[in-house]
């Protein structure tokens, strides 16, 4: 949620100060605020192209070293969904006499709005399937119920994904414009990891033909669901 | 974690005689003792440090077979050339262990003497029967990476698959102790819970396991190694399976063999059983299911761990025609 929390107030805070530049330029221009337009490192006058500053002569005219201005983020537009949408594909290879699970590849499709650094929201897929391969096959809090212990309180024995238990994951992002803010972004924390598990799971259902209906899924209970097929 | 001093003794004897003192635990590799120190389940005033005692080094091939220093490192085991031709068996099983960075560090020696990783065991508010305690609370508690043979009155397994690895090619082992030295088979060196629960084998105070010695495999000899875990990555076996098969070429009659299995009892165990259902007859995959078979025939799961009779069943069946080189159907 941290890139649709912070960009709508940072975008309104960017076009507020972009105002305050536009008003040190007017008088220079011989305009109307409204009337400048500002792109890439010019000034122009809209129905004079001729009348232009340069972006440094422009900030020369700041008075002091700075220029400040603020923004917030406001309440969400109405009107526009704002929830993520994607599916996630996984496939497995299951030893059917061992009952061990391999997630070979997972495929992750998601439209999260506007992505604005790709290569982070790539990790965060990444990161998200990773989590989710654990969920699916390794990680588990196990009490003892008369003790009152959790007896997998360590690295060692508190199971997380590995390297050589790392599938290949593809990412792919489809960008459907959005407006329920002033950015288009969406939260992405959670959509690649929660996920994962269910893709994985109905892989192994599947595969051997008998779904397993909790998690991890072990080999434990990938041979105990094999046992009931008929 | 308790303070403690290290000490570097000038040779073996003095190593020797430091380690017979109360409170003095030997150091090698540092990767299971560490974790013990961390997790208070020892306190050893001081730590006798081996690292630099030349006899306990060193990889040597001869006719006479192998000798491994026990400070020889799992990866120099995973990776030399003649004993993954000779010896394929425990070069499998080196590599199989913890990750590159573990193994990097592992020491023979301390893969051998390793402290079982049973979660009751581990755990600093447990008292357990191995930490003095009364019971095993493995027996009614959470058990599925427990025992299913040889358990009684504690069901640890032992979590060296290097062990049942070396045995199945006949390893010994070679002590030095503070009275002399002494050459065991390596097979007897690793004590059922029902001799001693608080113990795993039969190193004394005072003694040092300075090596261990393989014979030349017998004559048309082949070994594998396999393990399942949960994880591929850094994880613990949940069964594993050593075979020796040795036979003769055209008629694939099996003249010897040796069968042993990780991770299912409280000791590497061996399976003559096992044994006894391929030696003298032509192998084939139906022979080598009768072996896993036969692995199994003792077996008491406990509430949570049945599931390891059908992994070593198939473990079992796999290593034997892995070893013999032949492809199953």
């Amino acid at each position: 949620m941290t890139t649709p929390s912070t960009t709508p107030a940072v975008r309104q805070a960017a076009a507020h100060l972009k105002e305050k530049l536009l008003r040190l330029a007017a008088p220079a221009l011989g305009a109307e605020p409204s009337d400048i337009e500002a792109r890439n490192d010019l000034f122009q006058v809209r129905f004079d192209p001729s009348r232009k500053m340069s972006f440094a002569d422009v900030c020369r005219r700041i008075p002091g070293d700075s220029l400040s201005a603020e923004g917030e983020r406001v309440p969400n537009y109405e009107g526009y969904r704002r929830d993520q949408a994607g599916c996630q594909f996984a496939e497995v290879e299951v030893d059917a006499e061992l009952g061990i699970v391999r997630v070979l590849r997972v495929v992750a499709v998601h439209d999260a709005g506007q992505i604005i650094d790709p290569l982070t929201a790539r990790s965060q897929v990444n990161g998200g399937v990773l989590m989710g391969v654990g969920y699916a096959l390794f990680e588990t809090r196990r009490m003892d119920p008369r003790l009152g212990i959790m007896v997998n309180p360590t690295m060692d024995d508190y199971k997380l994904v590995g390297p050589l238990d790392v599938p290949e994951i593809e990412v792919r992002f489809v960008e459907v414009a959005n407006g329920f803010n002033n950015t288009g972004v969406m939260g992405f924390g959670e959509p690649a990891h929660v996920a994962t598990a269910a893709a994985i799971g109905c892989a192994v259902y599947d595969a051997i033909g008998v779904p397993v209906r909790s998690l991890p899924i072990t080999p434990d209970r990938v041979l105990a669901a094999m046992e009931t097929r008929a | 974690m308790n303070r403690f001093e290290v000490l570097t003794p000038a040779d073996l004897a003095h190593a020797a005689r430091l380690l017979a003192r109360q409170g003095h635990v030997a150091l090698a590799g540092g990767v299971d003792v560490i974790d013990l120190l961390k997790l208070g389940i020892i306190a050893p005033a001081t730590l006798v440090n081996l690292k630099n005692l030349p006899e306990l080094h060193g990889i040597e091939p001869g006719p006479r077979g192998l000798r491994l220093g026990a400070l020889t490192k799992l990866h120099e085991v995973a990776e030399h050339p003649f004993i993954r031709e000779h010896y394929t068996a425990v070069s499998d099983a080196a590599r199989e262990a913890a990750t590159p960075q573990i193994r990097n560090l592992a020491t023979v020696g301390g893969n051998l003497l390793q402290r079982p990783r049973c979660w009751y065991f581990r755990h600093p508010d447990v008292n357990c029967l191995k930490k003095g305690g009364d019971r095993c609370y493995a027996l009614t508690g959470l058990n599925r990476y427990h025992a299913i043979l040889g358990g009684g009155p504690s069901f640890i397994v032992h979590p060296s698959n290097l062990a049942p690895a070396l045995i199945a090619l006949g390893a010994s082992a070679r002590i030095v102790g503070p009275s002399g030295e002494r050459s065991v088979e390596l097979e007897k060196f690793f004590t059922l819970p029902s001799v001693d629960p608080k113990r795993e084998n039969d190193l004394k105070p005072g003694e040092v396991l300075v090596e261990v010695n393989l014979p030349p495999p017998p004559a048309g000899a082949k070994s594998a190694y396999l393990e399942a875990r949960e994880k591929q990555s850094f994880d613990w076996p949940l069964v594993g399976a050593a075979a020796m098969v040795a036979s003769d070429g055209a008629s694939r009659t099996v003249r010897d063999a040796r069968i042993v299995l990780c991770a299912v009892a409280p000791i590497p165990w061996r399976s003559p059983e096992a044994e006894k259902e391929i030696i003298g007859h032509p192998l084939d995959a139906e022979r080598a299911r009768a072996a896993g078979e036969a692995c199994v025939r003792g077996a008491h799961p406990l509430a949570d761990n049945a599931y390891k009779i059908a992994m070593t069943k198939v473990l079992a069946r796999r290593t034997i025609l892995k070893a013999a080189g032949i492809e199953e159907a």
